[in-house]
Order: structure tokens, then sequence, then C-alpha cells
């Protein structure tokens, strides 16, 4: 398909074609951007570098249920009703869309987790390019651009008084048909433009690191002393991974109201020790420089490993809402830097 | 592409509880029937493989299948009360309802064992896991395919040995060196030069291998890395697979070690906190590996190549 334009004005009118989907967009209140459910996308805010929280709680929401049970007068558990809507998430960023590659080699791989993947089926994804970078975005440094078009179905990019629109895959062909008064092909002027922007915001990505090697420095430093130093002003809240568009773990607990309830799953931190800890008392990874080792080796290591790809995308939420300025980045620049520990 | 909801346990029924040792950290065994006869026709699992038993408003825990799947129609649970959910189970009783989702897990590799010498040593608890290969191994199915059955087990006393009338079948077969000891008199009053109980004569800590064994004896008071020693099994075309608290297992792969087995002879289980079962919930890595996916098995050679935080 052509690239096409769309005059933001129009927004409002291809809502009104989108009947058939649930809309998700980047909405602002109190200065804080989340995505959230419109009627119509023009109430979308397009003025954010991106949502505080990622758009993996549409594929993997914070609290899931798993399923329903009675113990009384007998004993029966029960599924809830699937989760059919389709769904238009409007306006991720290309990072978040990447880190959805991520997630699906973990939910997808030797078994297939239902709920995520029936929430992937249901939902096309129109990315936003970034115009204006955040200055702790770095995902250049981790294979991504910031108008990387990987893992979305639509890409847009924001030429002022219209929307720059390129089709990626069928899915985005179901919600951008043509020909169509509202979507125009593109002029060359137009991705002219487009290219101007992309190149602007790349070029405004200042935080870089170079990553090339890190996998295999991490493998000397399993026994380093540099964990110790590194872990010792992290208080273990544990933001760092719920805001993270690539962190996936969870937690499974019952919710019990005496004759009935339900089984739910929660997203979970590995930077608590409740995480690991065995029934018995026992814990593997029982200190902070324990936990936040484990989450850089599982970034920068265990999942490629596992999965040929770091798990990270460069949002820099991590960098952005820890508490005491803990940053991957100049952790990853201090690994590289760090003598290797032998035995 | 599944929809099926993989988080959904089956209901099954307790059918029998029996009580294998007492005390704070009890062990009861819980013979279990999957309610759906399909279901349960279709739940076959390999001998060291794990099971994923849910009590409705409590929670999930992971336990090891401790029957060998050439028992039809049923599954054991031999569980130690630790923490919530096992002491959940610990309260319920025959008829009682739970969930079941599973198997997971690897297993032990049986087919390579074939031919082979096993030897199996199993220390407390650790003996649970065990139980579905020895048990697999020592059937009518599949006995002609293995070679000698040594077959270690200890525990702190007599009344903590789980499984006690099976032993008593074990050891009338003459197919099975059945070795098994009992380490109380060594624990906090320390070393006791004495026998622990009547007919569980002392093995010489300072040197196992020069006890004298008094014919027929094969109850013994002392730690199992010694009684290891004592029975001083031959490498040659042998496995040796063993389970139970991580100090015991240190000194049985060292022992073992001793004996000229090497690392890819040795098989042991690991135990990590999970969730989900199924390689998604996260929190049982050892770095890359999932031990609810890639385990709970490993040989010794695959847990020295491992990142050592476990």
């Amino acid at each position: 398909m052509d690239d096409m334009v769309l005059k933001k004005e129009k927004l409002s009118e291809w809502s009104n074609e989108l009947s058939g989907y649930k809309l998700i967009a980047p909405s602002k209140e109190d200065d804080v951007v989340i995505f959230k459910e419109t009627a119509n996308l023009n109430m979308a805010s397009l003025d954010y570098a991106n949502s505080v929280k990622p758009p993996k709680e549409v594929f993997f929401p914070q609290t899931q249920e798993l399923f329903r049970f009675e113990k009384t007068p007998e004993v029966k558990v029960s599924e809830g009703k699937k989760q059919t809507e389709k769904v238009l998430l409007f306006g991720v960023r290309p990072c978040d869309a990447r880190s959805l590659l991520i997630l699906d080699k973990l939910f997808y791989w030797d078994s297939e987790d239902p709920f995520y993947r029936q929430a992937r089926d249901n939902t096309v994804i129109v990315g936003l390019a970034c115009t204006s970078p955040h200055h702790n975005c770095y995902c250049t440094s981790v294979g991504g651009k910031p108008y990387s078009n990987e893992g979305l179905d639509v890409l847009m990019t924001d030429l002022g008084d219209r929307f720059f629109v390129e089709v990626i895959t069928k899915k985005g062909e179901e919600v951008i048909r043509r020909p169509n008064e509202l979507f125009l092909t593109a002029t060359s002027e137009d991705k002219t433009l487009r290219d101007e922007i992309w190149e602007k915001a790349e070029s405004e990505i200042t935080k870089h690191v170079d990553v090339e090697g890190v996998h295999d420095k991490l493998g000397e430093l399993f026994d380093s002393q540099y964990w110790e130093k590194k872990a010792q002003t992290c208080v273990g809240c544990g933001i760092c991974s719920f805001l993270c568009p690539t962190c996936h773990c969870f937690d499974i607990t019952d919710e019990d109201c005496g004759t009935c309830g339900r089984r739910i799953r929660t997203w979970d931190t590995c930077m608590i020790p409740e995480y690991t800890v065995h029934a018995s008392g026992y814990n593997p990874r029982p200190g902070k420089k324990n936990r936040l080792k484990n989450r850089v080796f599982h970034k920068f290591r265990y999942f490629p490993d596992r999965f040929d790809v770091i798990a990270c995308v460069g949002c820099g939420r991590c960098i952005s809402k820890c508490p005491v300025g803990i940053d991957i980045v100049e952790t990853l620049k201090e690994v590289k830097e760090q003598e290797e520990v032998k035995d | 592409m599944s929809n099926e909801n993989l988080y959904l346990p089956h209901l099954a029924t307790i059918t029998e509880i029996r009580e294998e040792a007492t005390g704070e950290r009890g062990i009861k065994t819980f013979k279990v029937k999957i309610n759906d006869d399909e279901v349960r026709n279709n739940f076959v699992h390999k001998p060291g493989q794990c099971a994923m038993l849910s009590v409705f408003g409590v929670g999930e825990s992971i336990i090891s299948i401790s029957s060998p799947p050439t028992w039809k129609n049923f599954l054991e649970f031999t569980i130690m009360r630790v923490g919530n959910v096992t002491s959940a189970l610990h309260m319920m009783s025959v008829g009682d309802v739970i969930g079941i989702r599973g198997p997971y897990g690897n297993g032990f590799p049986m087919d390579e064992f074939k031919g082979k010498n096993c030897i199996f040593i199993g220390a407390g608890v650790g003996i649970a896991p065990l139980r579905s290969v020895y048990q697999y191994v020592l059937g009518p199915e599949h006995r002609k395919e293995f070679g000698d059955v040594l077959l270690i087990y200890g525990a702190r006393t007599p009344a903590d040995l789980a499984y006690k009338r099976e032993f008593e079948e074990i050891d009338k077969r003459d197919d099975v060196d059945l070795q098994m000891c009992i380490d109380w008199k060594f624990g906090p009053q320390g070393m006791i030069d004495e026998d622990a109980a009547e007919g569980w004569p002392k093995i010489k800590m300072s040197c196992p291998a020069e006890t004298e064994i008094p014919e027929g004896c094969n109850h013994w008071t002392c730690f199992v890395p010694q009684l290891v020693e004592v029975a001083a099994p031959s490498p040659e075309n042998a496995v040796a697979l063993t389970c139970g608290p991580p100090i015991a297992i240190k000194f049985v792969v060292q022992n073992l070690e001793k004996l000229g087995f090497s690392d890819s002879q040795v098989y042991t289980t690991l135990e990590n906190r999970m969730k989900c079962g199924i390689g998604k919930c996260g929190r049982c890595n050892i770095g890359e590996i999932y031990v609810c996916k890639d385990g709970p098995v490993f040989s010794r050679a695959q847990i020295k190549s491992m990142f050592q935080e476990f």
C-alpha cells in the first residue's frame, strides 16, 4: 500500500469508521499520560514523549483473572467470558511496539499463554513515531529507532497538521482501507518532511551505550563486588520492573471470599525478596545485590541466551522513575569498565 | 494456536492419606484421583516430573509426583508441611477435592538409563521424587531394562522414614540392594559413639569404608553420604540419582566423585519457587535456565555449568 497522509482534523471521522473497535489512546490528565479507552481518537493526547505506564497492560494487565472457583456445596472451577472485542491501540511509541515482539517470545515459547495471545490477536497497533525524544530515551543503543515500525501494524508520523501514514501489516489494512477520502496519497514533499522529522528525532537522542560485549562481560562479573556497590542505594521498590515494557514476571494468588473466589495473576517484580523465597525460608537471591544483578543479567544475558534478543527497548522509564537514580545506561557503561573476576 | 487455559486446574479427589512422619514439618502421602476419566487417562507423566497442586482459596504449589507412571489411575504426592499450600493440604481429608495441572518439567532421562546399574540416594523428603523412578525401574513392566539397583535412603529417626511398608517389601527382593540409615544422634548432641536405635549399628564416621558389616545388616546409624562410602557402588556402567537437602547432596556428590563417578553419571533435582510451572512467570530461573521447564532434573555436569545461584 502506498504511503498516505491523514489530516489531524479527520481523526474524528476515522474514529467513526472504527465502530467495531474499542479505541485505546494516550490520554493526558494532570500532566500524566497513560493509555486509556477513549470514545474518539481526536481526544488523544499527541503531546507526550511517552506514557508513564507502558501499553503492555493492554496485553498483560496488571491484574488478570485466570478463573473462578466455588468451594461449596462442591468444588467447581469456571472460566470467565473470553475477551473477543477488537481493540485499536493508538499512539504507541516505537520502543513499546518493539517490546511486544520481545514479550511474544516469552509468552509464546513452548506453550502459548492464552490470555496474552488473545489480546495480541484482537489488537491493531497504530504507532506514532517520536518527534521529540525524552532525555532518558536510548532506543538507538538497543537496536531501535524513534521511527521503527517493528511490532506495529501502522506507523504514523506527526507532520504538524497531518500524519504521515504507513501501513505495515495486513491487520493495518483492516483499519485503513483505500480508496478513501480520509487517507490521501502522500506527496514527495510529505515524505521529505517525514524524513527530516525522523532524522531530527534521532539526532535528539543523547543517551547512548554500546551494548556490544556486555553479554560476555556480565558472564565474567557474576561474582563481582560491583553488584553490592551498585545495589547500596536500591530500595527494592520494583518500579523499574513494573514500568518496564519488557518485564513480564507475574505472581499467581487466590482471592478467597469464603464459599467462592478467583485466581488472579498480577505483575510481580524480581526486585523484592518474596519473589524467590522458598517455603522453607531459603532464598537463592537473598540480597538486593543478587536481585539487581539478576535484573541486569536477565535483560542483557539470560533473555538473549534464551530468545536471541536483548530484553530492553531503551524507553528510559526505569531511569526516569527510579527513586534513587539508578541508571541502566550508566550501569552498562560501568559493567564494561569492570575488571574480570577470576576464580 | 491454542486457546486452552493453561492455568485452569483439573479437579481431583484425595482417595487416601498416609502419614509418613509427624512433627512440625510432618510428611504425608496423598493418593489422588483426577475426577474426569478422559483427563485422568491423558495425564501421563515421566518419572521425576511435577504437578501444580491447588487448594482453592489458598493457592498453588509445585510438587513432585512420587508415584511412577506405571501405577495407573491415580497419582501420589509425598508432601512435607512447610508453607501455606502444603499446610492446607495437611489439613485435608479423604474425599476432599483439590486442583491439579501438569505434568511439568523434564523428568529423568529413563531411555539413557536403560541397561545401566541404577543407584538411588535419597535423604529426607528427597526420597519422594526418587520414588517415581525406582518404582518405575523395579516394576515388572521395566525391571529387565535396567541393571543392578542400589537404593540408599536416610532420615533423622526410624519414625521419619517414609514408605515404611513399601521398603519392607523392597527389602525382601533379591534384585535390589537396600541400605537405610538414621542420623538423629549426630544432631545437636554431636558425634555420639553409639547406635542411634536398636538394630541400627553405627558406621565408623572417621573411615566409613572400614566399618565391619554384620551379616545381613542394611540399617545403619550415619549420614547418607557416609552410607554411600560404605556401599561403595562401582561407577562402571552406572548412573546415580540423588535428592535431598542441599547439604546432603553436596557430600553425596563429593563421595560419588571419590568413587569415580563422572559429572555426567550423577543426576539430581533442583527446586525453586514457582508460580506458573510453564516458563512464563519468571521466578524459577537460574541464569537462562527455567527450573520448571528445563528441570527439575539436571546432571551434575549441567549444574556445574550454571551460574551458582540456587
